[in-house]
Formats: structure tokens, sequence, C-alpha cells
């Protein structure tokens, strides 16, 4: 009986399958072949031997990562610089949103599109620009210290600076993205909430306090839980280019994405690299997980999947 | 809202404004160092207004495309073909992903949630891709890896979603069938949706160096943003070899020609955004939300 209505269904429907089959195909392609190729995290990789030929070496490319001093290195940094981007991301673009709420609409289109700039360029492009500011010798900044006759500083030899350096980085390239997104909820909030808050004689501070930010809570919440979600992963291309991979900065921009790249590219340990890989999609994947069955409970509308 | 002046919002005024001078002047940067002369440059450093003004650096790439106009040519096909083929490519899947009454859509949503959970990572993807596959150096693998992302997917769906079954049962008791239907009513319906998710597949591979970076040795295939990359590596060599002698060889891209790279790579962007902008604020919320 199912069968039949199956059949049927599949009859009339065939269209809508053959409109999947081209991502299906390549989904299975990029995403579920290469977790075949996760079997090299417990092999002494041997390319002449071929992925499938090499020996098993069980978990020992799991402990070689965990016992060096590298794992607690780059899931502090990992952690670390991610926890610091969504507080201050987060609390920025609210500021932002709930400043274009009240005085910048008659100036939307251009503020919305200054501040969405930096989302719509590249990281390396993103790193030119950096240059201008942070250069050794001609850098903005170091001239500016060179004119009150303090030191200059060369920035790319001191790890210390760049996690200033890199949170500000994040911000300029993404706090435009998510204030439209908070912008966007708060002009849904119904006008007569201030008008009623107004006549019984609040001030600006309160209705900000207890209607903007009210209405505001489940979407900040809501993509908190998005990015804690995703503190495993880092953009790769951000610590890559703005540091230009430079070794002296490792203390403190070495992250588990740079690092699984180093894996493969240049010290050519791809069974390790593999592994810590594997590491930080199973950390990333419970971590989804939780972060959407936490969603779910906070609002229902609330989950992403 | 009261549209009046008081001292409070001019105090807002001045904060909104200054913000956004703040997040433009990096981009300012680019633009003015790509009019600055070398030697201004070694002589007053880094300065936004610049003291002499100059086109040399364009007219030395107009004069010397070589490469840059290669990898220019290189990141508007892949662009194109991988913008509209992805465009189909994911709206045809979230469409049978968002039809309930589909006896395989909920297969399908599974078999697309599990990929936006959980991803195999760079190495075994690398080894897929360059050793079965054998993908590596052809400009194929700057399209086909990119081309669907289960998050966009998501995204579209939801746009999908939206759409009242009403108008699809409509159309099919007009004698429609299912690709009518699609093609006539689903796809100009979700025109914000094929907006909002056209403009980030656009960006996407606009500014996409990691493929170029993995997988293309090929100096014939390499794309713009790579290309930019590889400008600076070179200039870090140049510059560890004579430490502090601005370049001065004239075969070699100075700074101010680096910064007319990034311009030409930044300018098909921003005329393509306003053309998206209406959409936008619209789609990413939407997305956000119930992606």
């Amino acid at each position: 009986m199912q069968k039949k209505k199956f059949a049927r269904d599949m009859k009339k429907k065939y269209p809508l399958l053959l409109l999947a089959l081209p991502g299906i195909i390549l989904v299975f392609l990029f995403n579920y072949l290469p977790l075949t190729g996760l079997v090299i995290a417990f092999k002494d990789v041997d390319y002449s031997k071929g992925i499938f030929q090499s020996d098993w070496v069980g978990f020992e490319n799991f402990k070689f990562f965990f016992q060096s001093n590298d794992a607690i290195r780059v899931t502090r940094n990992t952690l670390m610089m991610n926890a610091l981007f969504i507080i201050f991301t987060t609390l920025i673009s609210v500021s932002v949103a709930i400043l274009l709420y009240y005085v910048g609409r008659r100036m939307l289109r251009v503020t919305q599109t200054i501040l969405f700039l930096p989302y719509l360029i590249s990281w390396i492009v993103a790193s030119y620009a950096l240059e201008a500011f942070i250069d050794a010798r001609y850098g903005v900044i170091n001239q500016f210290l060179e004119m009150l006759g303090m030191p200059t500083v060369n920035f790319y030899y001191q790890p210390g600076y760049w996690i200033v350096i890199i949170t500000i980085c994040y911000i300029w390239k993404s706090a435009g993205y998510y204030s439209i997104l908070y912008y966007t909820r708060l002009i849904g909030i119904d006008p007569t909430l201030y008008e009623a808050a107004e006549i019984d004689g609040a001030s600006t501070w309160q209705k900000i306090r207890y209607i903007t930010l009210y209405m505001l809570r489940p979407l900040i919440i809501m993509l908190c839980i998005i990015q804690v979600g995703n503190i495993f992963y880092s953009d790769f291309g951000m610590y890559y280019f703005l540091t230009r991979d430079n070794g002296m900065l490792y203390p403190v921009t070495d992250v588990i994405d740079t690092y699984i790249f180093r894996a493969l590219k240049t010290i050519n340990d791809p069974g390790m690299g593999a592994a810590v890989g594997l590491f930080q999609s199973v950390m990333g994947f419970l971590l989804v997980v939780g972060a959407n069955t936490l969603a779910r409970k906070v609002d229902e509308e609330g989950a992403i999947f | 809202m009261k549209k009046k002046w008081s001292g409070k919002s001019v105090v807002l005024y001045a904060v909104l404004i200054f913000l956004c001078i703040l997040w433009i002047i990096p981009v300012l940067f680019i633009f003015s160092l790509s009019v600055t002369p070398e030697t201004s440059l070694a002589e007053v450093g880094y300065r936004l207004i610049p003291k002499e003004f100059t086109l040399d650096a364009y007219t030395y790439i107009i004069k010397n495309p070589g490469q840059i106009l290669n990898s220019y040519k290189i990141s508007i096909i892949v662009t194109i073909i991988g913008t509209v083929a992805g465009l189909f490519v994911t709206t045809g899947i979230a469409y049978a992903m968002s039809r309930k009454d589909f006896a395989c859509s909920r297969h399908i949503t599974r078999f697309m949630t599990f990929a936006l959970l959980f991803h195999g990572g760079l190495i075994p993807t690398y080894i897929v891709v360059t050793q079965w596959l054998h993908l590596g150096n052809t400009l194929w693998v700057l399209i086909l890896t990119m081309l669907v992302s289960p998050w966009n997917v998501f995204l579209m769906r939801s746009f999908l979603a939206g759409i009242p079954t009403e108008l699809l049962e409509a159309s099919f008791i007009d004698g429609a069938g299912e690709t009518q239907t699609y093609f006539q009513i689903v796809l100009p319906l979700a025109k914000p949706g094929l907006a909002t998710v056209g403009l980030l597949i656009l960006f996407g591979y606009w500014n996409d160096w990691y493929q170029g970076m993995l997988y293309i040795d090929d100096m014939k295939l390499v794309p713009l943003q790579l290309l930019l990359y590889k400008i600076i590596s070179n200039i870090q060599f140049i510059l560890q070899n004579s430490f502090y002698t601005a370049s001065q060889s004239g075969s070699f891209p100075t700074i101010a020609a680096r910064m007319a790279t990034c311009v030409i790579a930044i300018a098909p962007m921003l005329f393509a955004f306003p053309f998206f902008q209406k959409y936008l604020s619209k789609g990413l919320t939407l997305g956000s939300v119930k992606g």
C-alpha cells in the first residue's frame, strides 16, 4: 500500500528529484566522500602505498597532537579569540543597530553600505589596508608615535598586540552584517509601545532598556548560540593573511585551522592533520547540536534545524 | 518617532558619522595609496590624503596586463559560471526539501542536515579532490568544490517555505506540471531569496583564494585574490633580502601597484552590491533566523 503510494508520488513528482539530483551528487562528492578519508587519522600515511593500504597506527596521531604543547596553544587561541569576537561583535553591532534605529533612518542607505562594505572585501585586501596602519616604518600608528617622540613598534614581531589587532579587524569586517540583522528586527517593533512608554514618562535610556533590548533579546541569544556552536572553527584567511603566516605571532594567532593547514602544506603530516581535523569536527558537531537544543528551549522558533 | 533636533540626537548623529568614517578609512586607504607615488611614500610614509597624486600604478597595470588580466579573466569565468550554476543547483535541492508533500523531501533534508553539521575536514577533502577526483590544477576545482554549500541550501529553503502552498496547488489545478510550476510560479516568487543567496555565492566565488591556494599551482589558473596574496609574499621575499629599501626595481609591482590591483579587485563588487541591497536586509534576517 505504502509502496504503491510512493510510486504514484514519484511518478508525478519525479521532476523534483531531478532538480535536487545535481546538488545531491555534489554534496555526496565533497561532503560525504571525504568522511571515508577520515581513516587516515588512524594511519601512518604513505602516499606510495596509497591511503587505504597505509599502516594502521591506532590513536598515535591523536596522542602525538595532544601530548604536544601545540594542542593547548591552538585550542586556547581558537576558543579565546572566538569568545572575544562573540562578545565584542554583539555589543558593537547591537549598539550600532540601536543608533541606526534612533537617528540613522535619514541616511540609512549610506550608513548600511559603509558598514557592510568590509564584509564584501577579502581578508587579503584587508591585510593590505592593515599594513598601512601597522607597518614598522611607514605605518600610520608608528608615524604618530614618532611624532609624539615615542619609540616605534614593529607589530609584526610582537604577538601581544595581535589579540587586539585581530579582534578589531574581525569587528570591522563583521559588525556591519550583524547590525543589519539586529536593525531589521528593531524596525519590526510596534511603535505604539514607544508612544505608551513616552506617555508614562519613560526616558530614552529606559525605553532602550525595557523595550528595545527586551525585543532584541531572542535574536541576540540566538545569534550568540550559533556563534558558540562554531567556536571550534576559525576564519582561516583572517589569521593567515593578516599575520602573513608569521611564525613569531603563533603564540597568539595559531588556531586549529591554521595548524591543520600547516600539517598538510608545510609539515606534510596529513595523518596528524586529519586527526586534529576530526577532533575539531567532533567538538563542533557536539557544540552545534547542544547549542541548537538550547536555542529550542529559549525560543521555539530559535532552533536552526 | 518625532523628527526634532535635540542636543541628544545631534550627539547620536555625530557618533554614527564618526563610526562610518572609522569603518571606511581602511578602504579609502587602499584607494589613496594606489595613487600615491612611491617616492612620497618613502618620504612621509602612509598618508590618507596623498601629498602627490599619480596614476602611474594604473597605467603600469594597463601597459603590463599579463598576469593580472589573466587572473581577472579566471575570476570572472569562475564567478559567473559558479554563481549561475550554484544558484540553480542550490535552489533545486532547496525546493525539493521545501515540498513537504514530496515523498523524498525528508530524506533529502536529513542528508543535507548531516552535511551541514559534520565536516570531514580539510585533509580528507584535499585527498578526495586531488587523489580520487583528480581535480587538482583544473578550472573545475575552483567551480565545483564551492558550488553547493549546505548552509545556503537551508537559507534558500527558508525562503521557499514562505511561498503559500495554495499558489502551487492552484497552478497544478490549472494543469501545469512540476517543471512549469517551478519555473513560472516558484522562481519569480523567490526573488528576494535568489538575490540574497546569489549575493552570498557571488561574493564567495569572487573573494575565494582558498581553493586556489589548496589546489592550483599553475599560474595560468590563479584567480585574482590568490594573485594578490602571491604578490604580497613576493614583496616579503624582496624586503627580506634588501630590508627597508622600498623596492625600486621597475619590473616589480610597487606598493601603489599592489593597491591598484586591490582596487581593481574590489571594484566589481562595489558595483554589484547596490543591485542586491534592497533585498538584503530582508534576506539576511530570514536566513539567519530560520536558516
